[in-house]
């Protein structure tokens, strides 16, 4: 067989050192241009998002498709006990419901009287569905099949349920990069909210394999934080919006300044089985003008 | 010059696929958080089946779109893939297709190697030093999975390269479709 001494011939002729060495100018000045002007090719962002996207999205939609298959059967069996148990739910929550109304008829009139009619459900969502993590679990990134085209803009608030995910930080025409709250990168200004009590979120892809972020810099006024306690994003927070329900106080420690406080939290989103979120298409900046 | 452009449509569209596999799929599937490492095999393995340009190629381009997707900066990551393709094709001389050693120890030596330079770049540049955390957690079962899925590919590329591309059109051999080093 000759193809090898074929090869040996032609390796002569054209060493692969010297597209090494182009390729590496080539990343050198990419990452060099990137750091320093934090701009990313707009062309390049487009491109691959025409060419890769729909593959993702495809093997996206199959999978979870075939995932869901395997799961129906058991499923159902699950939803038949569900029904039953959800049927009696529904009897007592009717009657507790109609005591509900009564009470929200007084808070709307209340709200009217403080001028409070803006709250966490009225900022406008749109929902977009996961198509791509990172390449591994190193960061906490993924990309949404939304992207400047559906009017995502850097920023934007992702929330899934109940609970905040994380920040839209770039995107694509018809994608949008995310960074969760867990990535260790990530800083979340938050408070504590029966008391309003400022403190910073942090994320720690470590902390996050217990199921819980910490937080630190609690300023605990009044000294009554305890387990449990709702923690939302705070009105100080360049770039969260207000109010969104980031997690439960779990750990409550006091700092050896015996100034501040920290201590773990337990995130209401399940970050392992995220498929679909919800994008907030106000930006902080511009609610506040 | 037919081979060249069959080689690269199969090329292209390999990538393209593993690597929406490697970014999508692999969620659904019960690993965990841990994802095998395609786009490492694919990089090195072409370095390996079709010599350092493909290498190269296959690396930079790779290494471009998940750049693209998932970091801050550009070029990290088609700097690492770009490497790891060249040293793959530096070993294409010794390679031979019934040979199964000489691929298991290229993703082997690749696969500890970029884990650990990513490591180092991407952890203990910005001050996280927790290497045992890191290596249970995300090295070690990342290293497993590589493996493994690289014992299921390598049969399937191997396959692709032998029967879509007709590498054994010796009558040819005056060697005109070239260019990135055939086998």
């Amino acid at each position: 067989m000759s193809p090898i001494l074929k090869k040996k011939q032609e390796k002569k002729k054209i060493p692969g050192k010297y597209l090494l060495l182009l390729v590496t100018i080539i990343c050198i000045g990419m990452m060099v241009v990137t750091f320093t002007t934090d701009i990313k090719g707009k062309a390049l962002n487009s491109a691959v998002a025409v060419i890769v996207v729909p593959f993702q999205k495809a093997i996206s939609h199959t999978s979870s498709e075939l995932v869901a298959l395997a799961d129906e059967k058991k499923e159902i069996d699950e939803l038949k006990a569900q029904n039953e148990e959800l049927k009696k739910r529904i009897d007592e929550l009717t009657s507790e419901n109609t005591l509900l109304a009564q009470d929200y008829y007084e808070l709307n009139n209340l709200r009217t009287l403080f001028s409070l009619n803006e709250t966490y459900s009225e900022y406008n969502k749109t929902g977009a569905r996961i198509i791509a993590a990172d390449s591994g679990n190193w960061f906490s990134t993924f990309i949404i099949d939304k992207g400047s085209q559906d009017g995502i803009k850097p920023n934007m608030n992702v929330i899934a349920g109940a609970g905040l995910v994380g920040i839209v930080t770039e995107t694509g025409d018809n994608w949008a990069r995310v960074n969760t709250i867990i990535n260790d990168n990530a800083n979340v200004s938050a408070s504590i909210l029966h008391s309003q009590d400022n403190m910073i979120v942090t994320g720690s892809m470590e902390l996050i394999e217990k199921g819980v972020i910490s937080y630190s810099d609690l300023l605990d006024t009044n000294n009554d934080t305890a387990e449990g306690d709702k923690v939302v994003t705070s009105d100080i927070s360049s770039k969260y919006l207000p109010g969104i329900l980031i997690g439960y106080v779990d750990t409550v420690e006091t700092d050896p300044n015996n100034m501040t406080k920290s201590g773990m939290i337990t995130p209401v989103v399940d970050f392992e089985h995220l498929s679909e979120v919800l994008v907030i298409t106000e930006l902080k900046q511009d609610t506040e003008k | 010059m037919f081979t060249l452009i069959k080689k690269w449509i199969v090329g292209i569209l390999t990538v393209l696929l593993l690597f929406a596999l490697q970014t999508s799929a692999f969620r659904y599937l019960p690993f965990g958080r841990s994802v095998p490492n395609f786009i490492l095999i694919i990089t090195c393995m072409y370095g390996l089946m079709r010599g350092e340009y493909a290498g190269i190629i296959t690396g930079f381009t790779c290494g471009l779109m998940l750049d693209i997707f998932c970091m801050d900066i550009l070029g990290f990551y088609a700097l690492l893939y770009t490497y790891v393709g060249f040293f793959c094709g530096l070993a294409n001389k010794y390679y031979k297709k019934e040979d199964y050693k000489l691929p298991a120890a290229a993703i082997i030596l690749s696969d500890i190697t970029f884990m650990l330079l990513k490591f180092f770049f991407t952890k203990v540049l910005l001050g996280y030093f927790d290497f045992k955390f890191y290596f249970r957690d995300s090295i070690l079962p990342e290293f497993v999975f590589t493996i493994l899925s690289g014992i299921i590919i390598y049969p399937m590329l191997l396959f692709t390269e032998t029967h879509f591309i007709d590498y054994t059109s010796d009558k040819s051999d005056s060697g005109s479709e070239g260019g990135a080093g055939v086998l």
